[in-house]
């Protein structure tokens, strides 16, 4: 049942574009076709999820294991190395990535193509970092804990991200078949869309 | 501070050796050509072109979509020099590719 809990509230209520705000770059980027919204949502869903496995892992038995003394005018002071956590967490995502960049343009190569740029930067797709960094280093905020519950928490922050993306792609295919005033066309009338689902998916705040 | 170059080391070691097994497994063929292209543009991947990066517009040459004076860094002795390459390399089937100065 608490796992339940936990997939809801992160797909959901504190759904990771809507209401984090993270990753709004391809939001708004690889949103205009359905086909290829639904890729990236599903290459962003296996990004995140494997790299905050790995992440938790390598956070708890390595970086939290292992401590390192510095001899200082205050005498000598022993950290964990949990301040490479960044550097780590980046480096298993980078290498995730290129992977999936690969395995895309082996097996797909018109969605190669379709997705351009938008899929070497997952990489710096804060989301991705985001829920890394989130399920590690801030764990009490989110109030997961244990591996399992930290990859349900993933899982569920990175369907929520694809159900989200895809949702506003249907939405802007639709959108092309009315007349917009030629200033409102593109992003401009993406962004007031977005507040709009923004404030629909608010009201799944009451119920949790 | 040895623990951390250990584990730097490490990390990027086993990454590595996975990146690079499976780039081995799932190597695509590309145009022979393209890499030369590549070396001969100005890599500034400015985007001048409205091709994304230099690997961008030189698979647009490739395609026959671009002209090379789209290319703002490149100078006079790139666009000869790559015209020059197209006109006596064809690609793997023997076609020569055209291009638009």
């Amino acid at each position: 049942m608490e796992y339940i809990a936990i997939a809801f509230g992160a797909i959901f209520v504190n759904n990771v574009v809507l209401n984090q705000f993270y990753g709004l770059c391809p939001f708004l980027g690889v949103s205009t076709k359905k086909s290829s919204a639904l890729s990236m949502g599903m290459a962003v869903t296996f990004v995140i999820t494997l790299s905050t496995m790995i992440s938790y892992l390598i956070y708890h038995n390595v970086l939290l294991k292992y401590t390192m003394t510095l001899n200082t005018e205050f005498g000598e002071i022993t950290y964990n190395l949990s301040f490479l956590s960044t550097i780590v967490f980046i480096l298993v995502i980078a290498s995730f990535v290129q992977l999936v960049e690969m395995f895309i343009k082996k097996f797909s190569a018109p969605l190669y193509s379709a997705l351009g740029v938008y899929l070497p930067l997952i990489t710096t797709n804060c989301a991705v970092l985001g829920v890394a960094i989130d399920t590690t280093v801030n764990s009490e905020r989110i109030g997961v804990e244990g591996f399992w519950q930290v990859t349900i928490y993933a899982l569920g922050i990175s369907l929520g991200y694809a159900v989200v993306i895809f949702i506003f792609s249907a939405i802007r295919e639709e959108m092309m078949a009315y007349p917009i005033k030629k200033n409102w066309q593109g992003i401009p009338i993406a962004l007031i869309t977005a507040f709009i689902m923004a404030m629909v998916f608010y009201g799944f705040g009451g119920m949790v | 501070m040895q623990v951390v170059i250990i584990l730097a080391v490490a990390l990027s070691l086993i990454l590595a050796v996975i990146l690079s097994f499976a780039s081995s497994v799932l190597e695509v063929e590309e145009d022979p050509r393209l890499q030369d292209i590549i070396d001969m543009l100005p890599n500034a991947n400015c985007g001048a072109c409205g091709n994304p990066g230099c690997k961008g517009m030189a698979e647009a040459i490739l395609r026959e979509d671009a002209k090379l004076s789209q290319c703002k860094p490149g100078d006079q002795d790139m666009r000869e020099a790559i015209a020059e390459y197209l006109a006596e390399t064809p690609n793997e089937s023997g076609e020569f590719t055209k291009t638009k100065m």
